[in-house]
């Protein structure tokens, strides 16, 4: 069971890190839009245009590796499994 | 003879007061490139929206450009934010209140520095800047750049068009958009980018 729970949190930290890399490597708040700029050829203006995207930030990559975080602390307070006890044992 | 030159400069007045008469350019765009960016920078926060749902007439001769007059009006709705969760905040009654105050206005008063190369004129305009349902006079450094027959170019109809940039800072503790409150996420000062285009038709 220990070994379980230190798996999934080194997991989830993997996870949530390479997905936020993959994402954008977003420094600020967790969005869902992403605003690109396009400029017209005539006035010259650069409008903005609102794409719906999810680009994670560092709000959710915090949450995910509190959450890593507290199931390793969980695994500092889980006895060995029963199986790792016998082999060990004989 | 004599009524034939009075006609002839009767009609050659009137062209004359046609071409120069001031146009009405139109800045509600069709295409949605108009837009307005805010930016706030806070010890701990940096954040940055537009807003693109841009109308309003200005009124404005070429030949004077010192003689512009108009207002702008953007829909406090359509400002937007990347994250949902600060949008509807930055909409709700604790900030903006966007249902009780649905327009941000700017109307011009006067006109000073009124520099013009080319089609380009540079001008400090000073007008009634309305947000939150608190009016302040402010000054702000304009750009106009007036497009003489581009209009065909860009929707296929024979016009001008008249492109305003201005770039200026004004302070939420100003339109009582709460002062003096979480100035280390909000900073008071609001940087504001406008970037439009109005048309004027003939």
């Amino acid at each position: 069971m220990r070994r379980i729970l230190r798996i999934c949190a080194l997991g989830l930290a993997m996870f949530s890190l390479l997905l936020w890399l993959l994402l954008g490597a977003n420094r600020g708040w967790t969005k869902t839009t992403v605003t690109k700029w396009q400029k017209d050829p005539v006035t010259e203006i650069e409008g903005p245009v609102i794409e719906k995207k999810f680009v994670p930030g560092v709000d959710l990559l915090a949450l995910s590796l509190a959450g890593a975080l507290a199931l390793f602390i969980a695994s500092l307070f889980v006895q060995k499994t029963k199986s790792n006890q016998i082999s060990s044992s004989s | 003879m004599k009524n034939k030159f009075t006609a002839a400069l009767t009609f050659i007045s009137l062209a004359m007061a046609a071409l120069a008469a001031p146009s009405e350019f139109d800045f509600k765009d069709p295409k949605g490139v108009n837009n307005a960016v805010f930016k706030t920078d806070a010890p701990l926060e940096s954040i940055n929206g537009t807003a693109t749902g841009i109308s309003g007439k200005v009124t404005f001769d070429p030949a004077n450009p010192g003689a512009v007059k108009g207002k702008i009006i953007v829909q406090a709705n359509s400002l937007h934010l990347g994250n949902p969760m600060q949008k509807e905040h930055l909409h709700s009654d604790k900030w903006l209140d966007v249902a009780k105050y649905p327009e941000i206005t700017f109307e011009v008063e006067s006109v000073k520095n009124v520099k013009t190369q080319g089609d380009v004129t540079t001008a400090d305009v000073t007008g009634k800047m309305s947000v939150h349902g608190v009016t302040k006079t402010i000054t702000a450094p304009v750009k106009m750049t007036f497009l003489k027959d581009k209009l065909k170019a860009r929707t296929g109809k024979d016009g001008d068009l008249l492109v305003i940039r201005a770039n200026f800072k004004i302070k939420r503790s100003d339109f009582g958009i709460n002062p003096g409150q979480m100035e280390e996420k909000v900073s008071d000062d609001i940087e504001l980018n406008l970037s439009i285009a109005g048309a004027a038709p003939r």
